[in-house]
């Protein structure tokens, strides 16, 4: 199983993350799993990266944090997306989907 | 950018906080994944590690959310901070040298920069005014002049065609010069304290064209043009200033309405104008507006109709009008003007400018441009050289710290971070220096503003310490920094570590940053030889000034000019008055003789006329006017004027004329001449006997000739004068001044003044004292802008030299105490004392002496900038060059000599013994 994972490119983990966000506000373990369950457990999210992107994501404005109780009663951080952010997803997604139509023809050709 | 600011912010302050946070969010995680693998069937102690490893590095981690916080920046900040004023605490001597250094460069540039700004920069409080445009006329044979210079001024009948068949401006304002004039308030002040104010008198359609509101009542309008001498409408207005309503009212609202007497007529007050309006002249503060066409009011001996002059013409072009085409456009209108209103000339002997007027006109302005542009450059010469010792300072420390420098790379440090926080140092240091030099700068520009207004109060009662200045300091401050601070923080980041931490070579020092703190000296001695150069050469000039002779006696001499209170006293009504006041002025103890006079040095007041001497052939420059001054019988004794050829006036020559009427026939007038009538008519030869024709033909006999008297300015040639009894002269006798020889020491002016004003006012009901001042004031007054010049230029170069001694004593004292062990070793080889002392002292002087060698031609090219401001004094002048280069190099001998001698009593085996 291990062989099948990719790790992310640079800069697709933000969008992961807002893309996650935007269903529903969650807190960061939440959000990794999630991302590797709809992803197949393809996309694994390595732990050491997602909480430094959480805090830079804050800090731009386009997630915000509040302390909430999780699904087993215990304290913890949720995240959700700010208005700013929804914008910031819209962008990202659609630069993302242009790069990987591009990447995919460019591959197909041969 | 704002939620960006918020988190470091917090990031900052509130750091438990967050670590807290930071721990529970991450431990949440850790713990949730545990238990996912406890879920799954895995045993606990299996599932912590398994989870752990997962992690990675929990301590990186919450490393990077920090750094991903934004809060490493503004942490690094507070550690360089804290480090900074560390390093002070261990350095008080050299804090407190830097700082006070900057203190002393910020402080002067900002003060001459807050005087500058308000005189030259900014633009006046009123509405779009870069739309304002002046208007002057000049002579075509002539060079276009500073504003008003020598020029004809526009009349009011001028003025008034000029305003009514434009098209290039919205609107066209005039004033006339402020008047003094005595005010008493109905019912307020007491008769007893009449004080004077200035009153400006304006057209009516002023406060318009300017774009000034009132904040209270009205402002005046072009109705009150019509108000010829107060009948009709609300009568004679006047329009109160924000200032003069606080100062004098309070802000009294009920003042609207209410009446004042100024002078002889009575005025209701309409209107207070915009806070911040003192007038469309800086320097200048104004009480009150008046229409213009009030002037008989005021000043009975005006009149507008008569070739009025109005020295203020100010208007706001029409959108899309070009002061170019508004000047063609006016040039045009010009040639169609009546003789009458051009003083006689014909339209084509004149050209009309248009200038812009965004920052409105100013006498001051015109006087002092130059000198302070002079005085800016000066002080901004001594903040660079205080950069430069500053520089030096930090040069000569950062050899010391070099041990610590390498110290930190070698356990790690980034070099950019050390440039970084030794920078912080610098840009800490030069903020303290700045907030200190902006205390000093208020001080400064006050006593600035005070040395520019002399006796007259409130002029540029608008510098004030507002953004700009602010703004000035704030850049001054950084610039600063960045000067002495970058370079030697990356000097001293350019260490070699092997070297610096080996002990045994630490009195090699980096020989860059030893030819760096030399070069430095170098500098700040040529930049204070420019200095001393322009310094010693105000001086000289003003020195020369100050013992020109004007003519008349300068001691014991005091002047009183008198404003008729109306029309009718003029002629015999005049001499009568004379007459009496003079009797009654030489009973006041002290007072030696008195003698009548129209014009009066440095008095402003002229009168001329057209003259015709028989074989003397009219040369195209010669002005059109030579002026004439009606004098008194004891007027060449009070003024101390000595006869060079011929005779006084006696009483026979009074009986030849009285009372005749411009183109009496009968015996002519008899004439007394200066110097410079008998030089440019008769060329140098006695002219007692000779004869002219003056006015229209009137034949005029020279019975004597005077010496020459500067009248107008102590710079300028006296101009040909001619000296005519009055009481011969009757017809042309409306002005008066008496000229007053007192005793004693000029101390006792002031008492002498007091009695002689309270003399007139008992007596004289027909005239008032405009101004009284003995001649010694009005001279020195006359100089302001040389003693500014020597004064402060003086300052700026005694500045200079501390700031240059301090930095030689502090680098060769330090210099000396690392090369301890050298000398030493030196004097144990058998170097004498005085070996010693001469090699430290040779070292530094010959650093002096190339800065002086290049100071010289440096100081040299930049006096012959301001050639046209000395008086007396070559720019290459030998003696002040001399003094200056004498000055610079005793003062750098003494501050290295110090230092350098405590270098030679060292004693060889402590040297040796030293580490």
């Amino acid at each position: 199983m291990a062989e099948e994972r990719i790790d992310l490119p640079q800069g697709t983990l933000d969008l992961l993350i807002l893309k996650t966000l935007a269903l529903e506000p969650q807190h960061g373990w939440a959000i990794s799993e999630r991302i590797q369950q709809i992803s197949r457990d393809v996309l694994q999210v390595q732990q050491g990266s997602l909480y430094p992107a959480l805090h830079r994501l804050e800090r731009r404005g386009w997630i915000k944090a509040h302390w909430s109780v999780s699904e087993n009663n215990r304290k913890a951080k949720y995240y959700a997306l700010t208005r700013a952010g929804r914008k910031q997803l819209e962008t990202d997604a659609d630069a993302w989907r242009k790069l990987s139509t591009a990447v995919a023809q460019v591959l197909d050709m041969a | 950018m704002l939620i960006d600011l918020l988190h470091r912010l917090r990031a900052l302050f509130r750091r438990e906080i967050i670590e807290t946070e930071l721990n529970d969010e991450l431990r949440f995680h850790f713990e949730s994944q545990v238990e996912k693998y406890v879920a799954a069937g895995t045993a606990r102690a299996e599932a912590e590690r398994r989870a752990r490893m997962d992690f990675g590095g929990i301590e990186s981690v919450k490393e990077e959310c920090r750094e991903a916080r934004g809060l490493r920046g503004l942490e690094t900040l507070g550690q360089d901070l804290r480090y900074a004023l560390r390093m002070w605490r261990r350095n008080q001597g050299f804090t407190v040298v830097a700082a006070l250094s900057v203190a002393l460069g910020i402080g002067a540039n900002t003060a001459i920069f807050s005087v500058l700004d308000e005189l030259l920069l900014r633009s006046l409080p009123v509405r779009n005014p870069h739309e304002l445009a002046v208007l002057s006329l000049s002579r075509r044979d002539r060079q276009p002049p500073d504003f008003f210079g020598e020029e004809p001024p526009i009349s009011y009948p001028l003025y008034r065609t000029l305003r009514d068949s434009n098209v290039a401006f919205a609107g066209l304002a005039a004033a006339y010069e402020p008047l003094h004039a005595d005010m008493k308030a109905h019912g307020r002040t007491s008769a007893a304290s009449s004080p004077q104010v200035q009153a400006e008198l304006v057209s009516g359609n002023y406060f318009s064209v300017l774009g000034v509101d009132p904040i209270l009542g009205r402002v005046l309008t072009a109705d009150d043009d019509r108000v010829l001498d107060g009948g009709g409408g609300q009568g004679p207005v006047a329009v109160l200033s924000y200032r003069f309503w606080q100062r004098r009212f309070g802000l009294d609202p009920a003042v609207v309405g209410s009446s004042v007497r100024l002078n002889s007529g009575l005025f209701t007050i309409v209107g207070v104008a915009r806070p911040g309006f003192d007038g469309e002249s800086v320097g200048r503060m104004i009480d009150l507006w008046v229409p213009v066409t009030l002037i008989k009011t005021l000043a009975p001996q005006m009149d507008l109709e008569r070739w009025m002059p109005m020295p203020t013409i100010i208007g706001r072009l029409r959108r899309g009008v070009t002061r170019l085409r508004a000047e063609q456009a006016m040039h045009a209108i010009l040639q169609r003007a009546d003789k009458s209103a051009l003083y006689g000339m014909s339209p084509d002997e004149l050209r009309i400018h248009v200038r812009d007027g965004s920052k409105g006109i100013s006498s001051l302005r015109t006087q002092l441009s130059v000198i302070l542009i002079v005085l800016m450059s000066a002080v901004g010469v001594v903040l660079l050289i205080a950069c430069a010792n500053v520089a030096t300072l930090l040069l000569v420390r950062a050899a010391s710290r070099r041990r610590e420098v390498a110290v930190r790379l070698s356990i790690g440090a980034g070099r950019g971070r050390l440039v970084r926080q030794l920078f912080t140092e610098s840009l800490l240091l030069a903020m303290v220096g700045g907030l200190a030099g902006l205390v000093l700068a208020r001080w400064g520009a006050s006593i600035l503003v005070a040395l520019l207004s002399g006796d007259s109060p409130n002029v540029l009662a608008g510098v004030n310490a507002d953004f700009r200045i602010l703004a000035f300091a704030m850049a001054a401050t950084i610039a600063s920094a960045l000067l002495f601070g970058l370079a030697p923080a990356m000097q001293a980041a350019r260490v070699d570590l092997t070297t610096a931490l080996n002990d045994a070579s630490r009195s090699s020092q980096s020989r860059r940053g030893k030819t760096a703190a030399r070069l430095l000296i170098a500098v700040q001695v040529a930049m204070s030889m420019v200095l001393l150069t322009g310094a010693s050469l105000f001086v000289r000039s003003l020195r020369n000034l100050e013992s020109l002779d004007i003519g008349f006696n300068r001691e014991h001499t005091l002047l009183i000019n008198f404003d008729r209170a109306d029309e009718s006293y003029r002629g015999a009504k005049l001499a009568r008055l004379a007459d009496d006041l003079e009797r009654r002025i030489r009973t006041v103890p002290g007072v030696l003789s008195t003698g009548s006079a129209t014009t009066t040095p440095f008095g402003g007041r002229y009168d001329g006329s057209p003259v015709k001497v028989p074989g003397y052939m009219p040369r195209a420059d010669d002005p059109y006017f030579v002026n004439w001054n009606l004098v008194g019988a004891g007027f060449f004794r009070s003024a101390g004027l000595p006869l060079i050829w011929g005779r006084e006036f006696g009483p026979t020559d009074v009986d030849r004329g009285s009372e005749r009427g411009e183109n009496a026939a009968g015996p002519g007038l008899v004439a007394v001449v200066n110097e410079a009538f008998a030089k440019k008519f008769f060329g140098n030869r006695n002219p007692v006997g000779k004869h002219f024709t003056m006015r229209r033909n009137t034949d005029v006999e020279i019975v004597g000739v005077a010496k020459d008297v500067k009248y107008e300015s102590l710079r300028k040639q006296a101009e040909p004068m001619i000296y005519l009894p009055s009481e011969q002269d009757l017809f042309h006798w409306r002005d008066l001044s008496l000229v007053v020889r007192y005793a004693g020491s000029p101390r006792d002016a002031a008492a002498l003044i007091a009695a002689i004003r309270s003399e007139v006012s008992s007596a004289a009901v027909g005239v008032r004292i405009s101004a009284i001042q003995t001649l010694q004031n009005l001279a020195d007054r006359s100089l302001l802008e040389e003693r500014l010049a020597a004064d402060l230029s003086s300052m700026a170069s005694l500045l200079a030299l501390a700031l240059v001694s301090i930095g030689l004593y502090g680098s060769v004292a330090y210099t000396v105490a690392r090369r301890t062990q050298e000398l030493g070793i030196r004097m144990a080889l058998g170097a004498c004392r005085a070996d010693i002392l001469w090699m430290v002292l040779g070292e530094i002087l010959l650093t002096v002496g190339t800065g002086v060698a290049a100071g010289v031609p440096l100081g040299l090219a930049a006096v012959r900038l301001v050639s046209a401001k000395l008086f007396g004094v070559r720019p290459a002048d030998p003696e002040a060059l001399t003094v200056a280069i004498l000055l610079m190099i005793s003062v750098a001998a003494v501050a290295s000599y110090l230092p350098a001698r405590r270098a030679a009593g060292v004693d060889p085996m402590t040297a040796l013994r030293c580490d």
